[in-house]
């Protein structure tokens, strides 16, 4: 940036000294490059100005309705440390789980080849993360066997937590389930209360050849939001995540992030559940806490 | 209740448990932290999550302010830092990105968008992609001083810097969205 660049901006904003103006003044009659730079200053300026402003989508009683955070106990570095032993002992226990099954001859993580040949496309990566949240010892015979003395027309057990209840529901997506056999239980270790409400999800999509239930793995929440990842056997990849936030009491806003097709798409919405449910043939369970 | 009461005023009622005070200054300042929020971080649904994040944290905790010092820049500066953190957050994850970015990978969003954003002239919007562009202390010179008005001073105090430095920032900025916009300008 030169001088000049600068001195245009502070007379721009009338903030140059009297000297200084005035004989950047008499440059700009006898310089009309310096002269455009400042138009272009001055037209930058006027379409800044008339940028369109939003008006904000809550009120003071919105926010208010969720509960006063506690006051923290702990000092930072102490959170921190057993935040990361938390994680390392969850590391530890996961491997240990796993290496004890493969020593035993229990490990019957689908191989790749056991999945495709059974209609499951997903790599083996997304799909072994979801593996490791049931039972390994069952096999997809199992599973199958399992799945056809299902009654379709029962609804999903309703799950309890400590402080509501979440009803996994099938509704209207149940006609176009292609088979029972794949449903597997909600991955209930993965669910996670908000602040104020619980929200579950259940999304699926007409687009997809192979349509089914598509479960989602909540992956982090913060206040108000619920962000997740769809992780579902019948999809091609774990490639579809999905975000509801709570914006006001009533309205939520959605967001869908859908590369199952050949081309991605996103999806941003808003409205209330009813107008999204409608919206995007999609399953929302929001249960506020009382 | 009198639209003559100062906001730090307000703040210390608020401090002190009032929240009908608490009402008044969301009332008073929700959508000019929404649009600063919208100008910092390019995304108009950020900037409504930032916006919320603001008033809900001096809610929960109103000490975090102290009444001796100006409301104002009190609260931009946490709806900078805010900004920032999430725009930090936000560049390490591909997955949600700016509207504008979003739009130029998939194609315009079929679905109906918040009123101000549909309204935004081609102009506008290369505009404020061009902000959303500038390096982060060349945005905070740029909005604060030439979109939102404040003066060098004023935007000195919510970036931590002097105020001739704010000045050069400032000047950068223009000079980059000048070499920008000029299809527009």
């Amino acid at each position: 940036m030169s001088r000049d660049d600068w001195f245009l901006s502070l007379l721009l904003d009338g903030r140059l000294p009297p000297d200084e103006a005035a004989a950047l003044r008499t440059r700009l009659e006898s310089e009309p490059a310096l002269a455009a730079q400042l138009d272009a200053l001055r037209r930058l300026q006027a379409l800044s100005e008339t940028l369109p402003m939003a008006r904000a989508e809550f009120s003071g009683a919105d926010l208010r309705a969720g509960p006063p955070m506690a006051p923290s106990r702990s000092p930072r570095w102490r959170r921190v440390g057993i935040a990361a032993a938390a994680v390392a002992l969850l590391a530890l226990s996961h491997g240990a789980v796993y290496w004890l099954a493969q020593r035993s001859g229990r490990a019957a993580l689908e191989t790749s080849a056991d999945r495709t040949r059974d209609g499951d496309v997903s790599p083996s990566g997304d799909t072994q993360w979801i593996a490791h949240s049931r039972d390994p010892i069952e096999t997809t015979e199992a599973m199958l066997t399992k799945a056809s003395n299902l009654d379709p027309a029962a609804p999903f057990a309703q799950l309890q937590t400590e402080l509501v209840g979440i009803r996994e529901r099938v509704g209207p997506l149940r006609p176009r389930l292609a088979a029972w056999a794949e449903r597997r239980p909600p991955m209930r270790e993965r669910a996670r209360e908000l602040s104020h409400a619980l929200v579950s999800l259940e999304v699926a999509f007409e687009e997809v050849s192979d349509p089914g239930i598509l479960s989602i793995a909540i992956s982090s929440i913060a206040r108000n939001s619920l962000r997740g990842s769809v992780s579902t056997r019948y999809l091609p990849a774990n490639a579809q995540s999905v975000r509801l936030i709570k914006i006001s009491a009533k309205r939520y806003r959605l967001e869908l992030f859908d590369q199952t097709e050949r081309k991605p798409r996103m999806v941003r919405d808003e409205g209330t559940l009813a107008e999204l449910r409608e919206r995007h043939d999609i399953q929302l369970v929001v249960q506020e806490k009382d | 209740m009198d639209s003559a009461v100062t906001d730090e005023s307000l703040a210390s009622r608020t401090i002190e448990g009032d929240r009908a005070a608490f009402d008044l200054l969301v009332g008073r300042w929700r959508d000019r932290i929404v649009n600063l929020a919208w100008l910092l971080t390019g995304d108009r649904h950020a900037a409504e999550d930032v916006g919320q994040e603001v008033f809900l944290r001096f809610y929960r905790r109103p000490d975090a302010y102290d009444p001796q010092r100006p409301f104002a820049a009190w609260i931009c500066t946490v709806a900078r830092n805010l900004c920032h953190d999430r725009h930090r957050r936000e560049s390490t994850r591909t997955r949600y990105q700016t509207v504008a970015a979003t739009e130029r990978r998939f194609g315009p969003n079929p679905l109906p968008q918040p009123a101000a954003e549909a309204q935004l002239s081609e102009g506008e919007a290369a505009l404020r992609d061009a902000i959303a562009a500038l390096p982060e202390k060349f945005r905070d010179a740029y909005v604060l001083c030439s979109v939102r008005g404040l003066t060098y001073d004023e935007a000195s105090k919510i970036c931590g810097c002097p105020a001739k430095t704010v000045s050069t920032r400032l000047a950068r900025a223009r000079k980059r969205l000048v070499e920008r916009m000029r299809e527009w300008l």
